[in-house]
C-alpha cells in the first residue's frame, strides 16, 4: 500500500507556482469571508482546488454534528459514485482517516493518496478519486475532500499537496469562523429575546406591583373592617362602625346606610355628610315602608340571603324619594327578614369608582355581613339569654309556690287527716256512752242552772242558811225533858204537816217552814217570849229545826234551843209521842 | 215462737226506739221547764224524799231541772243520745229508787215530777217510773235513726 501523509505547509514559498498558489489561497480567503454558508464553503473551497490545481472531478463533504447527515456538493463526479460517498461517507472517514477520531487537536487535517485497496467496502478508486484529505473542526464536526486526477498528470506535487492543505486549514478556518459568526448571531438573537423578556418581565412586575398594591389595598381594608367591627356586639354599633370604615378606605365625601330589621324591631338609619332624609318629613317607619315597597316592585333587588348587589343608577332611583342620592350604591340581605342599603357619594380624589372598587365594594359588604349576621346572633342570643333567665326567675317562683303548696298541701292533708280522725273518733263516740259527754251535759246543766238561779229573782240559796248563821243552842233528850217538865217547854214540831200529822212529840205544835208567817201569826204570836221554845224536826235532806229556831229567835224570842234527837230520841227515851 | 218472734221484732224496732226517744225527750223537756222556774218547790220534793244530803238539796234543784232539759233536747235532735239516755235513765232509776223507798217507808211525800204540788206518791207511780227506765233501756239499746249528728258526719265526710 503506497500512502503518502503530509501535514502543515512545507515546502519553497518563493517559486512561480507557489506565488499562484499562494493568490488562490487569499482569493479563496477573501470568498470564504463573504460567505455565510457552510456547504458554499465547502463547495468554494472545491472549485478553488479544482480550479487552481486542474482536476478533473472531486467532492466535498461535512457531517453535521449529529453525525447522521451529510452535505456533500461534486464536481465531474458521476451519480453513482456520488451516491455511494454520500452514503458510505463516514465510513470513509474512519476508513481512511481513523486518527481524526483520536487526535487531541481541535482542528486537524490529513491528505492521504488513494489507491486501491481489495477488502475495502467502499472503493473511491473506483469513483475516480486519486487523492483525499480529510479535516475535523471540533469534537463533532469532520469532513472529507476527494480529488480526481488532474488534466495533465495523475500525480500530485508536494507544492500541490502542500496547496490543497494550506487550502483546507483556511477552509476549516472560515468554516470556524463561520461558525463563531453564527454562535455570535444566534447570542445576538438571544441577548434580543431576553431583552424582551426583561422588557416582558417588567412589565409583568408593573402588573404585579399594581395588583400587589390593589390587594394590599384590599386586605388592609379587610384588616380595618376586621379591626373596628371585631370588638362590636350591638347590630347598630357595626352599621355606624362600617359606614366610617367605608369611607375611609374609598375616601368618599359622605354615605350612609340603612339597615331594617323587623325581626328584632330595629330600624337603622347612619348617615355622613348627606342630607337626612327624615329632615324631609319622613319617620323610618315611612322610608321602611317605602323601601320595601320599592324591593318588592322591582325583582331584581329580591336578592338572597347574606347576598348583596350593586345598583344600576335606575334602580338607586327607585330609592331616591326615601335615600340620599349617592354615587354608587348597594342593596343587601342579611336573612329572610333583615336587609338593608348602602350608599357612598363621590370620592374626594374626584376618581370614580372603577371595577375594582366596585368588586371590593361588593367584597367589604359581604364581610360587614359576616360580621352583622354575628352581632345579629349575639342579639339574639343575649335575647334568648334574658328570656331564659327570666323564665328561670319564674321557674324559681313557680318551684318556691309549688314547694309552698306542697307543705301547704302536707299541712292540710296532716290537718284533713286531723279532721277526719276526730270526726271518725266523734262518730263512733256518739255511738257510744262517753264519759266526757255525759260530763259536758252535767256541767252544762250546773253552769246554766246556777247562772238563771242567781239572775232569777224566785232563785235559792244554794249553800245551806245555817252554814251561814251562829250555830243554835243544841240540847239531848234529857234537857229537853227537863225543859218541858221544869220550865214548860214549848215543843215545837218545824217538819211539814203530813209528817207531823203521822207522829210528833206529845203536846207539840206544828210550825212548818213553808207556813211559818201564817202559823205563827196565828198560834205563836201571843206566847210569852221568855217562855222556852224547843225546836225539833229534821231528816237527811232538811233541817227544819235549825230554820224555824233561827226564825223564833228573829221574832224575839229569847229561849229557843234545837233538840236534834227528835221524835227518835224522844220515844226512846220513855216520853210520850201523839198518836 | 212466731209472737215471740214478731214482739221482739217489733220491741226491738229502731222506729219504737225513736217513739220511745221522743216521747221521754217531751217528758223530761215539759218535766225540766216546769221545775226551772218553781226551783224552791222542786227543792222542797227532793227534800221530802229524804235521801239527798241537806247540803245537796237545793243544788239538785237548781240543777237537775236544766240537766233534764238538756238531756231532752239533746233526745229530740239526735246528738249524743246514748249519752243523754243515760242520764236520763240514772234520773228515773233514781227517781224509782227514790219512790220506792219512800213507799216502804210510807212517807206522805207527793211525786213531783212535774208539778211540786201532785199526787202523793204510789205504787202506780213506781210502776210508772219502771216503764220510763225500760223504755230508756230500750233506746239505748234500739236508737239508731233520724240522729242529727249523723246528717252532719255524712255532710263532714262528703266534704
Amino acid at each position: 500500500m503506497n500512502e503518502k501523509t503530509i501535514s502543515g505547509m512545507t515546502g519553497p514559498l518563493f517559486s512561480g507556482r507557489r506565488y499562484f498558489y499562494r493568490r488562490s489561497i487569499c482569493d479563496a480567503r477573501l470568498e470564504f469571508s463573504q460567505i455565510d454558508s457552510r456547504e458554499k464553503i465547502i463547495e468554494a473551497c472545491l472549485l478553488t482546488a479544482i480550479g487552481t490545481l486542474g482536476i478533473t472531478c472531486g467532492f466535498s463533504g461535512i457531517t453535521h454534528p449529529d453525525r447522521n447527515t451529510v452535505q456533500l456538493v461534486s464536481r465531474g463526479l458521476e451519480a453513482g459514485g456520488l451516491a455511494v460517498i454520500k452514503k458510505k461517507f463516514q465510513a470513509l472517514i474512519q476508513r481512511y482517516f481513523p486518527a481524526l477520531i483520536t487526535t487531541p487537536y481541535a482542528f486537524h487535517a490529513e491528505l492521504r493518496i488513494i489507491e486501491a485497496a481489495d477488502n475495502s467496502l467502499v472503493q473511491l478508486m473506483d469513483t475516480g478519486i486519486r487523492i483525499c484529505i480529510g479535516w475535523r473542526m471540533g469534537k463533532d464536526i469532520s469532513g472529507m475532500i476527494g480529488l480526481g486526477p488532474k488534466i495533465i498528470s495523475d500525480t500530485y506535487g508536494d507544492d500541490e499537496i502542500n496547496f490543497l492543505l494550506n487550502l483546507t486549514d483556511n477552509m476549516i478556518f472560515y468554516l470556524q469562523s463561520l461558525a463563531t459568526r453564527r454562535r455570535m448571531q444566534d447570542l445576538k438573537q438571544e441577548l434580543n429575546t431576553e431583552i424582551f423578556r426583561s422588557a416582558d418581565l417588567s412589565l409583568a412586575m408593573d402588573v404585579a406591583r399594581k395588583n400587589l398594591d390593589h390587594t394590599l389595598f384590599r386586605l388592609s381594608g379587610f384588616n380595618d373592617i376586621f379591626n373596628e367591627l371585631s370588638a362590636l356586639k350591638e347590630s347598630t354599633s357595626v352599621v355606624d362602625a362600617f359606614l366610617l370604615v367605608l369611607l375611609g378606605i374609598f375616601g368618599a365625601a359622605g354615605g350612609y346606610i340603612f339597615y331594617v330589621d323587623p325581626a328584632m324591631q330595629t330600624t337603622h338609619m347612619t348617615c355622613r355628610n348627606l342630607d337626612m332624609v327624615e329632615g324631609k318629613g319622613r319617620s323610618p317607619e315611612q322610608i321602611q315602608k317605602g323601601i320595601a315597597q320599592a324591593v318588592e316592585a322591582n325583582r331584581v333587588l329580591q336578592i338572597n340571603p347574606m347576598q348583596a348587589i350593586i345598583l344600576s343608577v335606575q334602580q338607586m332611583d327607585c330609592f331616591k324619594p326615601f335615600l340620599p342620592k349617592t354615587a354608587i350604591g348597594i342593596i343587601f340581605r342579611l336573612d329572610e327578614t333583615a336587609m338593608g342599603i348602602v350608599g357612598l357619594d363621590e370620592r374626594l380624589i374626584q376618581t370614580p369608582y372603577g371595577e375594582k372598587e366596585r368588586t371590593l365594594f361588593l367584597a367589604f359588604i359581604k364581610n360587614f355581613l359576616v360580621f352583622l349576621k354575628n352581632s345579629k346572633s349575639f342579639e339574639t342570643i343575649q335575647i334568648l339569654h334574658q328570656d331564659q333567665e327570666r323564665k328561670n326567675i319564674e321557674l324559681e317562683k313557680t318551684i318556691q309556690a309549688l314547694s309552698d303548696s306542697s307543705r301547704t298541701i302536707v299541712r292540710l292533708e296532716k290537718a284533713g287527716e286531723r279532721i277526719k280522725a276526730a270526726i271518725t273518733k266523734a262518730m263512733v263516740t256518739s255511738r257510744k256512752v262517753s264519759v266526757m259527754d255525759m260530763s259536758l251535759i252535767l256541767i252544762a246543766g250546773i253552769v246554766l242552772g246556777l247562772v238563771y238561779n242567781f239572775a232569777s229573782p224566785g232563785g235559792i240559796k244554794v249553800i245551806p242558811g245555817e252554814w251561814l248563821r251562829p250555830p243554835m243552842v243544841h240540847v239531848e233528850v234529857q234537857q229537853a225533858r227537863q225543859l218541858l217538865e221544869i220550865r214548860q217547854a214549848l215543843f215545837v214540831d218545824a217538819r211539814p204537816a203530813e209528817f207531823f200529822n203521822q207522829r210528833h212529840i206529845a203536846g207539840a205544835r206544828n210550825l212548818p217552814l213553808s207556813l211559818f208567817d201564817f202559823v205563827y201569826m196565828m198560834q205563836f204570836n201571843q206566847e210569852d217570849v221568855a217562855r222556852p221554845i224547843v225546836v225539833y224536826g229534821r231528816n237527811i235532806s232538811r233541817r227544819y229545826d235549825e230554820e224555824i229556831a233561827f226564825r223564833l229567835l228573829e221574832r224575839g224570842h229569847e229561849q229557843v234551843v234545837v233538840f236534834p234527837g227528835g221524835i227518835k230520841a224522844w220515844e226512846e227515851s220513855g216520853m210520850g209521842v201523839e198518836p | 215462737m212466731k209472737i215471740l218472734a214478731v214482739a221482739k221484732l217489733l220491741v226491738t224496732h229502731r222506729y219504737l226506739a225513736l217513739a220511745l226517744r221522743l216521747y221521754i225527750a217531751g217528758l223530761f223537756i215539759y218535766a225540766g221547764m216546769y221545775k226551772i222556774n218553781y226551783t224552791a218547790e222542786f227543792s222542797e220534793t227532793i227534800a221530802s224524799y229524804r235521801m239527798v244530803p241537806y247540803w245537796a238539796v237545793n243544788f239538785m234543784a237548781v240543777v237537775m231541772p236544766w240537766i233534764e232539759l238538756i238531756c231532752g233536747i239533746l233526745l229530740v235532735c239526735g246528738i249524743r243520745v246514748r249519752s243523754a239516755i243515760v242520764i236520763v235513765g240514772f234520773f228515773l232509776v233514781l227517781f224509782t229508787v227514790g219512790i220506792a223507798i219512800n213507799l216502804l217507808w210510807n212517807a206522805p211525800i207527793s211525786c213531783g215530777c212535774f208539778h211540786t204540788l201532785g199526787d202523793a206518791i204510789s205504787w202506780r207511780t213506781l210502776v210508772r217510773d219502771l216503764i220510763w227506765v225500760a223504755m230508756a233501756l230500750q233506746v239505748y239499746f234500739y236508737d239508731s235513726i233520724f240522729h242529727m249528728e249523723k246528717k252532719f258526719d255524712t255532710f263532714i265526710k262528703e266534704i
